[in-house]
Formats: C-alpha cells, structure tokens, sequence
C-alpha cells in the first residue's frame, strides 16, 4: 500500500516527467544541430528532433484538447506553431547570418499567423510591419554590407553550445511546468484572466444561491457560495463577469461595467444587511448580464475574427493607458535624437 | 459554401490579375511608343507568328494584341541561365517572394461594389471582406517584399546588384512614412481603416464626399511615395539601367525576370485601385453608379467605374514614366525625409485640429493648398547641400 502522500507526489513526478521529456529529447536535438567543431550529424538530430515533435503531439492528445474549435482553426494552429518553431531551430543552427535573419523573418510570420488565429489582427499586422518588414531588413541591410568574405569564426561555431541549450531548456521547462499547473489545478478555478467558458458555471451558481434565498436561507451564508473558489476575491463571480465585460467593445463596456459593479454592491450590502429581496435583485442582474455575455462570446472563433476590434484597441492605448504610450513614445523619440547626435559626432570625428 | 465563393474569387482575380499584367505591358510598351512618337508593337496577331496558326487567322495582325502572349511564352521557354556564383537557394526564392507578396495584398482591395449603409446585405467584391485592419494588412504584406529586391541583390553575389538592392531597400523603408502618413488622414476622416468603409463614406456622401476634396495634399503625398514602393519611374533607382547595368534583376533571365516584373506590375495595379478607393469615391460616380442605384446592370457598372479609375492612374503612372527624369540618389532621400515627411506630419495635424473642434471638413481643402504652396515656396529659398555644391562649383 502506497501512503496517499506518496501517490500523489508519484502523480505529479509524472505530471512533470511528461511535460520535460518532449523538452530534454528536443534539447538533445538542438545541441547536436548547434554548428561546433566535429561534424554535423544532421539525419541523427533530426530524428531526435521529430521524436521530440511526436511525444509533444502524443501528450496534446493525451491531455485532450480544448474548447470546441473548428477542424481547421487545429490544423492551421498546428502548421504555424510547427513552423515558428522549426524555423527559431534553424535560425541559430545556421552558420550564414543572412540566412539566420531570413530564419528569424520567418519565425516573426508564423507568430502573426498564430496572432491571426486568436482575432489579433492589429497586433500580427503591425508585428510583420515592424519586425519583418523593417527590424530583419536592417539586420539584412547590415550583415549584407559587413561581410565581405567568409564566415567569421562566431558564425562558423556555436560559443558555449551546451550551457546555452541547458539554460534556454530550464527556462522553457520552468515556464511549461508553470502553464501546465496553472491550467490543470480545477476546473473550477479562475485563471489570471476570467474566461468566457466559465460563464455556464458561472450561471449555474448565481441560480443555485438564488433558489436557497428564496427558500428561506441567510443571504450571508449563501453569499460565501458566490466564491468559485473559497476566498479568492478574483473568483467571486461578480468579478469575473466584470472582467469578461472589460474585453467588451468600448460602447458596450462602459454600460455593462456599471450594471455588474451596481449589481455587486447591491450584493454585498445584501449580505450585510441580510436583505434577502436585495439579495435576489443583484443576482438577478448578475444572471441577465451572464446571459448577455454568454451570447456575445458563445459564438465560434470564426465569427470572432470579423468584429471591429482596432476602435478598442485605439480607446484603449489612448484612453485608459494615454500616459504609458505617451512616456514611451517621448523615451523613444528622446533615443532617436539620441542616436543621431552620437552618429554625427562619430562622421565629425572621423572627417 | 463561403468558403467555395473565396477560393472561386481568388481563382479569378488571380487569373485576371496575371492576364492584365501581360496586356499592361503592351499598354506600357504602346505609350512609350505614343509618346516617343513612335508606332510600337502592332505586328503579332493571334497566330504568334507561327505558320500553322496563321492559316487559322488567315494573317491578320490584330494590332499587335497577340504580343503579350508571344512575349509570355518567349519567356517561358528561354534557357533557364544561372550563374556560378549565385546563392541558389535565395537566387530563386527572391522572384517567388516578388510575386507572393504583389498578390497576397490585393486581397483585401475591393474591385467592385461593396456594402454601404443603404444596403448593408450588398455582395462585397473583394477576397478577404470586412477586414477590420483594412488598409494596414496592404501595408504588412508590402513591407515584406522588400525581401524580393534585397535578397535577389544579395544571391546574385554581384556588385551592381547589391547596389541596387541597398538603394530600394532604403528607399522602400523611407518611403513607407508619407504613405502611411497620407493613409493616416484618409483613415481619420473616415474613422476606420477598412476600405470597404472608406467607400461607403464617400459613396453616401456623393461625389463632394469624395477624400480628394479634403485631401489633395494626402493624395499627392500617397501617390509619389506608392511610386517609390513600386520602385516606376522617376524613383527607378534600385534598376537605373546608366548606372547598374539593370539593378538587382541583373542576373535574372527568362522567366525569372518576369516573375519580378509580375510583383511590379501587379503593385501598380493595387496602387491604382487604392488609390481610386481611397481619393476617388471607389465605384461611386455621380448618377450612374450611386449607392441606391438599381437598375439592371448596375453591379456590372460599378465594377467598370472602379476598373477604369484605376485604369486612369496605371496610365498616369505609365505617362510619368516618359515624363519626368530619375532622381538621382541624395535627391530622392532629401525628398522623402525634407519634404514629404514634414508636410504629412503638418497635414496630419492639421486634419486632428479640424476633426477635434468639430469644423467643416472643407477647412482642410485650402489649408492643404497653403501647406503645399508653403513647401514649394520654402524649397525654392532655403539653401539645399545640393546647391550649395552647384554653386561652389560655378565659384570654382
């Protein structure tokens, strides 16, 4: 007999083993791939590397997959995440820099196709017009007129190719364990962020507290049942429709915002005050704006895409973050004068 | 089944698009002709003169319309000639990137009518609808194919064409501001960046909706920095034949060279119906093609007022070519950051002073008039580096 505190310490050894194995098996491929002094061996690695792209594939399957998403919005995820990431290995196991930039323009293009699939048009476009079309064709611009011939000894051999895969393996592995936890603890908890697929839980709940204060039970101690998770302010579902609500577009967000903030403080003074028809008021509220909410994100992904979303965008950056855009935006222009003083003092110097 | 319509739509604009490039170049090949008064290519009909097709034509020529064809499957069959030198992969892959990225943004361009308020249920004429990001995704996708000239400069591991390459892409980028800037108006005015947004504003507003009332500045600043990003004449410089033997396209033959000549052509011809949507109402015209037109046919009238607006402007463009003479390098940079720059930024301004106090949108008709006088006026006095060469020389 297993004590159960072994058995879940077993579980979770597990847990972790099936998150790193994918990543030490693609470790292990990359250092192979990392240009060094001895001689490629390119079918071995890439073998290892396929196999480490199987046991990811295994483990998704494993895992199951989430919401309800059309076949092709899968296969289109798959083929973009794929490629940014077959593209990032080649780009630093290239010895030719111009390849390596034009590896590294292909990496930023899948990262906006996966940017498209998740309706963020602006940022994808605004992502190729910045990286792709300006920042790669600079690094091209530059390696193209500094090399002359040959490759220097820096392209020609990695530095430290196994620290480096080691670091850039803890890293990675630090951030899957914590993404894989953080998605697997309940399905009940609230993530960082609210999200649309808990809205059906977040309904049955508002009717299950409703029903007991109208058979007769105290409004504070069913009250407590409002928490999807026990004291966790971020999980009382008034908060979590106020926050679904914040995603809304502008005109829609300010009006709902102020029915969920009025339908919460109606719920507290209720519990407070032991007012049960209170009580029953502000759920009922809750329940009609959950309802709103549940046709405004029930749709599919596809129709999601279609909604204007850069008039939010727009509010957004110059509304309730003015400030930040307009600090950065003078840093960067300072920086740009900046640059130009320092490259005329350097042509005067050099004259 | 919508899905059906977009692949059936690309297929034919495509087709159309490639088709209209060849017969482009005949118009090119004619105008230059007119213009050097001269007669051009009116020799080959439709038997492309081979024998066995002219018994089937009997001879005729039919001024030349058979040329395009011709010249097509001339390129086609041409040895394929690669130099020793070259990086092979990227050598081939820069023609590819040429003409992906010409046609990937005509995708969102409307070449037809497209809903308006009147009739929101209208059949939308463009292969991607409703993109909210609209004109922002032709930019993206046209900022990459600077990736065209400069790897196709770099592969062809040759001095001239490296020059080339480093000339567009500097060019290309600097560029890239005053249109976006002039885009910037366009877009405020309207409050979207959709174009099928943009010509619905026009077209309910008739034809003194159109931007160009509001914005002949933007205009003029779009339409020299789109001839920039389409590298035509007189900013030819990454292909100056007197200095670069042919620029980045020096080692690239048959169909090859082409394919860059597609990704050129196929620009101009976004350019132009950008630049009919944007300034020019899109399909709307006074009485005949109204947003509550309806009588029969109507569609198809639409659809010919926005082809031949654009029309109107690849032959502007085809015009200025035998026009005006090629920059020289400095001046088209001083012309980019000197003066189209600061006057976009001047009349973007101008346009959020207007839009934020609420004034008539017509305030910006003069003010742009005045900004453009005022830039030409400054430039006749202020000293440029230019003449002061000019004129140590004469002291000299």
């Amino acid at each position: 007999m297993l004590s159960p505190l072994l058995a879940s310490w077993l579980t979770s050894l597990r847990d972790v083993g099936l998150v790193l194995l994918p990543l030490a098996v693609g470790m292990t491929a990359l250092w192979l791939l990392l240009p060094q002094a001895r001689p490629r061996q390119v079918l071995i690695s890439a073998f290892i590397a396929g196999t480490a792209a199987l046991l990811v594939g295994g483990l998704v399957l494993l895992r199951g997959t989430g919401p309800d998403v059309p076949l092709l919005f899968d296969v289109l995820f798959w083929v973009f995440a794929l490629l940014a990431v077959a593209s990032g290995v080649a780009m630093i196991v290239q010895r030719n820099p111009v390849y390596s930039a034009l590896w590294f323009a292909q990496v930023v293009l899948s990262t906006c196709g996966l940017f498209l699939l998740q309706a963020a048009w602006f940022l994808a476009a605004a992502t190729v017009i910045v990286y792709a079309g300006a920042i790669v064709v600079t690094f091209l611009f530059v390696i193209m007129l500094a090399q002359q011939t040959g490759l220097a000894p820096y392209d020609r051999q990695a530095r430290e190719p196994l620290l480096a895969c080691i670091a850039g393996f803890a890293l990675l592995a630090a951030l899957q364990y914590a993404v894989s936890t953080a998605g697997k603890t309940s399905p009940d908890t609230v993530q960082v962020f609210a999200q649309p697929r808990q809205l059906p839980k977040v309904q049955q709940v508002l009717e299950e507290v409703r029903s007991r204060v109208k058979a007769g039970e105290s409004p504070d101690d069913t009250g407590k049942l409002l928490y999807l998770q026990a004291a966790q302010p971020e999980s009382f579902v008034g908060n979590i429709l106020f926050q679904l609500a914040e995603t809304l577009p502008p005109k829609e967000r300010k009006q709902e915002r102020d029915v969920c903030e009025a339908a919460n403080a109606k719920i507290s003074r209720a519990r407070l005050t032991e007012n049960a028809e209170m009580m029953v008021e502000g759920l009922d509220q809750l329940l009609a704006l959950s309802q709103r909410l549940e046709l405004r994100f029930g749709k599919s992904p596809l129709s999601r895409l279609r909604e204007p979303h850069v008039a939010s965008l727009g509010q957004s950056l110059y509304g309730d973050y003015l400030w930040a855009v307009e600090i950065a935006g003078t840093l960067l222009l300072v920086a740009t004068v900046g640059a130009i003083v320092i490259a005329l003092r350097r042509q005067e110097e050099a004259a | 089944m919508s899905l059906l319509i977009t692949f059936l739509m690309i297929v034919v604009v495509m087709t159309a698009i490639l088709t209209i490039n060849s017969y482009l170049i005949l118009l090119e090949r004619k105008t230059a002709a007119w213009i050097q008064d001269r007669v051009g290519p009116n020799r080959v009909g439709f038997d492309l003169g081979l024998p066995f097709l002219k018994r089937l034509t009997g001879g005729f020529h039919f001024w030349g319309l058979g040329q395009p064809i011709a010249d097509g499957l001339k390129f086609l069959f041409k040895e394929q000639v690669v130099p020793q030198h070259v990086d092979k992969v990227l050598y081939f892959l820069a023609p590819c990137v040429a003409v992906i990225t010409a046609l990937l943004a005509f995708a969102v361009v409307p070449f037809g009518p497209t809903p308006t308020p009147q009739n929101p249920d209208a059949f939308p004429f463009v292969i991607a609808p409703n993109i909210d990001i609209g004109i922002v995704f032709v930019f993206a996708v046209s900022s990459l194919a600077v990736y065209a000239i400069i790897l196709g400069g770099w592969a062809s591991n040759n001095k001239y064409s490296m020059i080339g390459a480093l000339r567009s892409s500097a060019q290309i980028i600097s560029y890239e501001i005053p249109l976006g800037l002039s885009i910037l108006v366009v877009a405020m005015l309207t409050g979207s960046l959709n174009l099928e947004r943009i010509i619905a504003r026009q077209a309910t507003e008739g034809f003194l909706g159109w931007n160009i009332w509001f914005q002949p500045l933007a205009w003029l600043l779009f339409f020299t920095a789109a001839l920039a990003e389409t590298n035509r004449l007189p900013f030819d410089l990454p292909e100056c034949e007197q200095e670069l033997v042919g620029g980045f396209h020096t080692e690239y033959s048959a169909i090859k060279f082409v394919m860059f000549f597609l990704g050129e052509y196929t620009h101009m011809i976004t350019v132009s119906f950008l630049t009919a949507i944007l300034f020019f109402g899109g399909w709307h015209f006074p009485f005949i093609a109204e947003p509550t037109s309806s009588y029969p046919g109507a569609t198809a009238v639409k659809i010919l007022v926005l082809v031949f607006k654009a029309g109107f402007f690849i032959f502007l463009i085809m015009v200025l070519r035998w026009s005006l003479p090629r920059f020289r390098y400095d001046q088209l940079m001083r012309l980019a950051w000197v003066v189209l720059i600061p006057l976009g930024l001047l009349n973007v301004i101008v346009a959020m002073i207007v839009l934020h106090w609420g004034l008539s949108r017509w305030w910006l008709l003069p003010i742009s008039l005045v900004l453009f006088v005022g830039a030409g006026l400054i430039g006749t006095v202020v000293s440029t580096p230019d003449k002061r060469m000019i004129g140590h020389a004469r002291q000299a």
